[in-house]
């Protein structure tokens, strides 16, 4: 699998989203994970804990950072001051690839706190396309960005969700982290072939995958990132392994935290879907 | 065609205030799903994770009032401080001063003149676990400044070291509200001055001696040495200063409060 600059896609093998509860845990038993994933900005601190568990467990560990600030999609201007602050935790962990949303958190100098989708519009489009392509030259790398799950949809969208995404893509030349959950979550919840969305995306640059659980509600899924990792999204895992080969992939676990060993465990069955598909589709 | 800055604005207007009464013709809807609905998914969000934050950086108010109490209080000031940070760590940061208003004006609240001291408390606590790291100056440091040095000589304390005064018994409180199980414990007013601190990533906190808190904080402001022990003389006597100087230098090395010792002229 090469990317669009003829370049072998990196894979990092199966990871876990890193989170406080387990910062012992890990340094005491290092767990077979290949990589861990933080949340860059819960390091984004002046000292003490936080920063004192990343060092040290970045010592053993490969490492990705993932950001849920940027608002790459707002209507406001870009934050520099945000950028340099990840740039200086990109300089410190140096991690393989770091990524955002495909989203915004708000305006007005507000902070939402959320992951809001955008409207599928050509407006839409055009307009992150550039900033990505901004926040790439601004940073010196290629950044990946995350499909979102969402509740709405807006009646302006002219584009469906995974055409809008493939283009945003391609115009800022960027790559993906694509979230298979979300991508269950939203085809529920707005009616859509999640197979015919991943059909639509660009393998080459997808460089890293999201597995998480959600909470099946009357007529919604809501993404909470709660619960192990439902039946139907493994499905989903193990048909877009068939389709982009080996890509590194890992649990999000945000809330109901459980034992370091019970996500162990849910890994494994992600790593044998990993290996066992993709080597369907070497052969 | 609506913009992408108008559907942003309508969008965060709703999560803001999400029974504005405004119809809702941008979002699609269903008979059994109405925009509304789907809508008020981000809007519930919100306030539910401003509250989670609140109750975690405020634990102990919120037992201290009780979880009924509490969320009234956390969802007015989520509606009147909506979050500007980038990261949620920040948003209590009014938190105290809100409650220091509230307890003024909020007839239910008057019983419980001591709960924005307990809020700053907690507050300090966080400040104090994730502040910068520094270097720390050893009694070897200590020993190695030629005694012609001492009386120029200005103390740099660590980033983490903070001084609360409070006029309640907040700390025995919050040991109380936060142990496991909780035990009850009485309000009593009882001025006091404390130090919060981080040592070995143990956030901890003391309560200080007038002439300690008057020496410290004269130091803490860029002071030297000579003034601290004037002031101390002014408290103690002249007798005593250089014994009680020398072993209270001796314990803020040993908690790890200072980050260095430099000469200025
Ligand atoms: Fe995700």
């Amino acid at each position: 699998m090469t990317d669009t600059n003829g370049k072998q896609r990196p894979f990092l093998g199966y990871g876990l989203g890193l989170r406080r509860q387990h910062y012992e845990d890990v340094l005491d038993t290092k767990p077979e994970v290949d990589w861990f994933e933080i949340l860059s900005e819960n390091y984004m601190v002046d000292g003490g804990k936080p920063l004192y568990y990343l060092d040290r467990i970045r010592e053993h560990y490969p490492m990705v950072m993932h950001g849920v600030s940027m608002s790459i999609g707002s209507t406001e201007p870009l934050n520099y001051e945000h950028l340099d602050r990840l740039k200086t935790l990109i300089e410190r962990v140096e991690p393989a690839w770091f990524s955002d949303h495909l989203c915004w958190t708000g305006i007005d100098k507000l902070n939402m706190h959320d992951l809001l989708p955008l409207p599928y519009t050509e407006e839409a489009l055009d307009y992150v396309a550039e900033r990505i392509a901004k926040v790439q030259d601004y940073l010196g790398r290629q950044m990946l960005i995350e499909n979102v799950s969402s509740y709405v949809s807006y009646n302006e969208s002219q584009l469906t969700e995974w055409e809008f995404l493939r283009e945003v893509a391609e115009r800022a030349d960027c790559l993906l982290l694509l979230d298979i959950n979300n991508i269950y979550v939203s085809a529920y919840n707005h009616h859509f072939d999640p197979v015919e969305y991943l059909t639509a995306m660009p393998s080459e640059r997808i460089y890293q995958i999201h597995l998480a659980g959600h909470t099946q509600e009357k007529d919604l899924i809501i993404d909470t990132h709660d619960h192990p990792i439902a039946d139907p999204v493994y499905q989903l895992y193990a048909e877009a392994v068939r389709r982009f080969g080996r890509v590194s992939a890992m649990i999000e676990r945000d809330d109901n935290i459980p034992p370091l060993v019970d996500l162990l465990s849910e890994l494994d069955r992600v790593r044998q879907i990993g290996n066992n598909f993709s080597r369907d589709q070497v052969a | 065609m609506m913009r992408l800055s108008e559907l942003q604005s309508r969008f965060q207007s709703f999560i803001l205030e999400p029974e504005n009464g405004e119809e809702i013709s941008w979002v699609g809807g269903t008979e059994q799903l109405p925009s509304h609905d789907r809508l008020s998914v981000y809007a519930n969000a919100y306030l539910l994770r401003l509250k989670e934050v609140l109750e975690s950086d405020y634990a102990a108010v919120n037992r201290a009032i009780g979880d009924g109490r509490f969320e009234l209080l956390a969802e007015r000031y989520i509606r009147q401080h909506p979050s500007r940070f980038f990261s949620l760590r920040d948003f209590g940061n009014r938190f105290a001063a809100y409650l220091g208003e509230q307890v003024e004006i909020d007839a239910s609240l008057r019983d419980l003149p001591w709960l924005p001291e307990l809020a700053q408390f907690e507050w300090t606590l966080g400040l104090a676990f994730d502040s910068a790291e520094s270097t720390l100056l050893d009694e070897q440091d200590m020993a190695s400044i030629p005694a012609d040095a001492w009386p120029a000589l200005q103390f740099e304390f660590c980033p983490c070291v903070h001084r609360i005064d409070l006029q309640w018994n907040i700390p025995a409180m919050w040991k109380s509200l936060t142990a496991d199980p909780p035990e009850t414990v009485e309000a009593i007013r009882t001025p006091g001055n404390w130090l919060v601190w981080r040592q070995d990533m143990v956030t901890r906190f003391r309560s200080l001696d007038e002439d300690e808190r008057l020496i410290l904080d004269l130091l803490h402001r860029g002071g030297n040495f000579n003034d601290g022990c004037e002031l101390l003389a002014s408290q103690i006597g002249e007798e005593g200063v250089s014994m009680r100087a020398a072993s209270l230098l001796k314990g803020w090395i040993g908690q790890g409060l200072v980050a260095d010792a430099v000469r200025r002229y």
